[in-house]
């Protein structure tokens, strides 16, 4: 306690005769070690990442993808506890947008057989996940590391369905459909990622249907994968 | 479709996991080994142990036991460096490899080594014309300070010294202007690349190239470090923009090379920090480049090491190998206010121990690429110090390396005052060269009743008349609170500017506390609540 009167009291008397402190270190702050509890390999660890993928095959028959162009993006913020060097957990929550390019060719038959200049399935949700992450190089210094993370999430989605065509006088229409009745607003999904830092690479593997089963719509393809890159 | 996927998913996994890892083996004894000092030493590393008491026979410059290294390499996939000092070798192996070789009578213990890899950070602030007006006034500052010129006026100019760097480079050492007075004299008395295994130096990052000019480089007729006329060993240890682990076992081999080609100084702008270790482990005793440093020291030579430039980050505190407590560790100070440069790494180490050690300027001139450029970091501050202590070694050449370390200590310009942002301050040429005096005091404690006051004398009230590169360093006035063990509680830099500096009633503070305070080359101190013990 008295060590803070003093403090206070230097500090009042500087203050008080105007003079320009330069350098202030006092031991609660600056001249002690602490064992810090937020860091990439510590106690806890906060993290903002952007993720970018593709929708990849295998498609079902009626619903053929446009590959390469039909992407996914999330952006997210994950906490990670550390269990051991080798292990930690931890919980995310994100945004998600996965956009389906409908291939316009004889056999598509989602949502209908009609073909247009181009049609895509816009998918845009919110989801939580739970993740486990086994490390490799526990004996790393502060920092992320080599790792393997396996994680569930549960997504709420809404969908648009986007289509664009030429009208005889060379203008362009769009029509976006919104509320599509055939739609399950709730998913749910599994991951794996393979890191090093800031980076990983990813697969996301859809585990419930898109579509109400009383519709009879072949659905869109489970899987996506691309990069994540951890934003610090 | 899915069974490819599970197949790239398992081929990716086990290249992640790569079952091989990396270990650092340790070996018990160095039986049945043979050494002559005189075949394995230069002449010159022979003649300065002789003269400094360092013994020529000493087990840890033995050999490594090749029948040893032999066995571990055939139970192994692979080994890389083997070291004498530590009696020990790197090795790539699995798990099941491991056991085999950690079950061997001669194995004494094996360590997982950490192969994180992290950017390197760098920043050029300006490349100058030699015409430049700022430039030529920095460049005469960071010798200035120092007061370089009373060495010159002794013609101390480090001839003699031989001084080893250790860095990531050194490309155009051999056609910049800076050096062409290193490579007419034959100055450079060896090179090794460590990473490539092989002599050429002349390459890699520009960073080696600065750092040697801080010691010993010219811009015409100006000096931009002190020891010119030293001889060099240049040791290529670190990669340009990645950091792996091999680069300490580089080190180590580095110190092992010049020990054994007679160096008697080590400068190394080089340091370790959160990508492989964590600041509670800074206590010199956990790294391999700390222990390869305490070892260098051990064999007589001086280590002079950065303390890094983390100051203002997360980690704060020094590196490593700088955390090591036989290492002289610099720390740096920003020209135009002479204090602590904000990026500096600050002291303690995580055992308690002092660091910095002392201080030089962290905003410097050095020659990069075919030019002269001003560059920020502790790593220009160090070889200025390395440069600093050539010539003072030239001067006294009795001393021995600890010696030497002791006294750039209390020719630290605040000596006896010391700080964890400043050490004991930048060294003085001129307490180097002669017998260090007494300063009058610049300034008092009044006591009246319970109130204390620190006053300075007429003679020492502030004044503007002095300003070098802007603020002057007459004006900076320095305090600190110790406890009872001498761990400094809080430690401030005041501009002086008015007589009277603190002001607080004595029967506030707490028994056993010390406050100390520098002005101006006056260093006093009382011991709060007993007003008797002013010092």
């Amino acid at each position: 306690m008295k060590h803070f009167i003093l403090l206070f009291i230097l500090l009042f008397t500087s203050a008080a005769f105007g003079q320009t402190v330069l350098i202030d270190m006092d031991k609660t702050k600056e001249t002690q070690f602490r064992e810090e509890r937020n860091g990439q390999n510590l106690a806890h660890f906060n993290q903002f990442y952007f993720r970018f993928g593709a929708v990849l095959p295998p498609d079902e028959k009626g619903a053929p993808i446009v590959y390469g162009t039909s992407v996914d993006l999330n952006f997210g913020f994950r906490k990670k506890y550390k269990v051991s060097g080798h292990y930690a957990l931890g919980w995310e929550l994100e945004i998600n947008w996965t956009d389906y390019k409908l291939k316009q060719s004889k056999e598509k038959a989602f949502p209908d057989s009609t073909l247009n200049k181009r049609e895509r399935l816009d998918m845009s949700s919110f989801g939580l996940g739970l993740f486990q992450r086994l490390n490799f190089d526990p004996k790393r210094g502060n920092t992320i590391g080599k790792y393997i993370e396996v994680a569930i999430h549960g997504r709420f989605a809404y969908y648009e369905l986007m289509r664009k065509n030429d009208l005889p006088d060379g203008s362009r229409v769009k029509a976006v459909i919104s509320g599509l009745p055939y739609t399950l607003p709730f998913q749910a999904n599994a991951s794996v990622r393979l890191g090093i830092g800031h980076f990983a690479l990813y697969a996301n593997y859809r585990l419930t249907e898109l579509f109400k089963s009383r519709y009879n719509y072949p659905s869109m393809p489970n899987l996506t994968a691309g990069i994540e890159i951890g934003l610090y | 479709m899915r069974k490819s996927l599970l197949c790239f998913l398992f081929i990716l996994l086990s290249v992640f996991s790569r079952a091989e890892r990396k270990y650092w083996v340790t070996f018990t004894d160095k039986n049945n080994v043979s050494f002559d000092p005189y075949a394995y030493f230069d002449k010159a590393a022979v003649d300065y142990r002789c003269s400094h008491g360092v013994s020529i026979i000493d087990s840890t410059d033995f050999p490594v036991n090749n029948d040893y290294l032999k066995t571990v390499s055939s139970l192994a996939n692979r080994t890389t460096q083997s070291s004498r000092w530590l009696n020990g070798v790197a090795v790539y192996c699995t798990k099941a490899q491991l056991k085999k070789i950690s079950s061997l009578p001669f194995v004494a213990s094996v360590k997982e080594m950490n192969g994180a890899h992290s950017l390197k950070r760098e920043k050029t602030i300006k490349v100058y014309t030699r015409s430049d007006d700022r430039l030529c006034r920095l460049l005469r500052y960071q010798t200035s300070r120092m007061k370089a010129e009373e060495f010159a006026k002794r013609r101390l100019d480090g001839r003699g010294i031989v001084i080893a760097v250790f860095d990531a480079g050194f490309p155009g050492y051999k056609t910049h202007p800076a050096f062409k007075h290193l490579i007419a004299n034959n100055q450079i008395v060896a090179t090794y690349d460590f990473i490539k295994g092989e002599e050429n130096v002349d390459r890699g990052h520009w960073h080696g190239t600065a750092t040697l000019s801080c010691i010993a480089g010219k811009m015409d007729s100006l000096n931009i470090g002190l020891a010119t006329g030293a001889s060099f060993l240049l040791a290529r240890t670190e990669y340009a923009q990645r950091e792996p682990f091999s680069e300490e076992e580089n080190w180590l081999a580095a110190a092992e090379w010049a020990a054994k080609r007679g160096a008697n100084i080590i400068s190394s702008s080089i340091g370790y920090t959160d990508r492989r270790y964590f600041n509670t482990m800074m206590n010199g005793k956990n790294s391999l480049i700390a222990r390869a440093a305490t070892i260098a020291a051990q064999k007589g030579i001086l280590v002079v090491s950065a303390a890094g430039n983390e100051g203002s980050d997360k980690w704060h505190f020094i590196d490593t190998p700088s955390d090591a407590d036989s290492v002289l560790t610099v720390g740096g100070t920003n020209p135009h206010t002479d204090y602590h440069i904000d990026f500096s790494s600050f002291g303690p180490t995580s055992d308690g121990r002092l660091k910095p050690n002392v201080t030089a300027v962290a905003d410097a001139i050095v020659a990069q690429g075919g030019a002269y450029s001003e560059q920020f970091g502790t790593s220009f501050s160090t070889p200025l110090v390395a440069g600093l202590a050539a010539c003072a070694w030239q001067h006294k050449r009795s001393l021995t390396n600890m010696e030497l370390f002791n006294s750039i200590e209390k020719s630290g310009h605040l000596y006896p005052y010391f700080d964890y942002a400043h050490g004991f301050g930048i060294p003085q040429a001129d307490k180097l060269l002669s017998d260090q005096q007494e300063h009058e005091p610049t300034f008092d404690f009044v006591i009246i009743n319970d109130e204390v006051k620190v006053v300075l004398r007429e003679k020492y009230s502030y004044s503007l008349e002095e300003k070098s590169m802007g603020y002057s360093s007459r004006r900076n006035f320095y305090y600190k609170i110790e406890d009872a063990t001498g761990a400094i509680l809080r430690y401030s830099v005041l501009l002086a500017e008015q007589k009277e500096m603190l002001h607080f009633n004595v029967s506030q503070l707490s028994k056993g506390e010390t406050l100390t305070i520098h002005f101006e080359g006056y260093t006093g101190s009382m011991d709060l609540q007993d007003d008797e013990n002013q010092k």
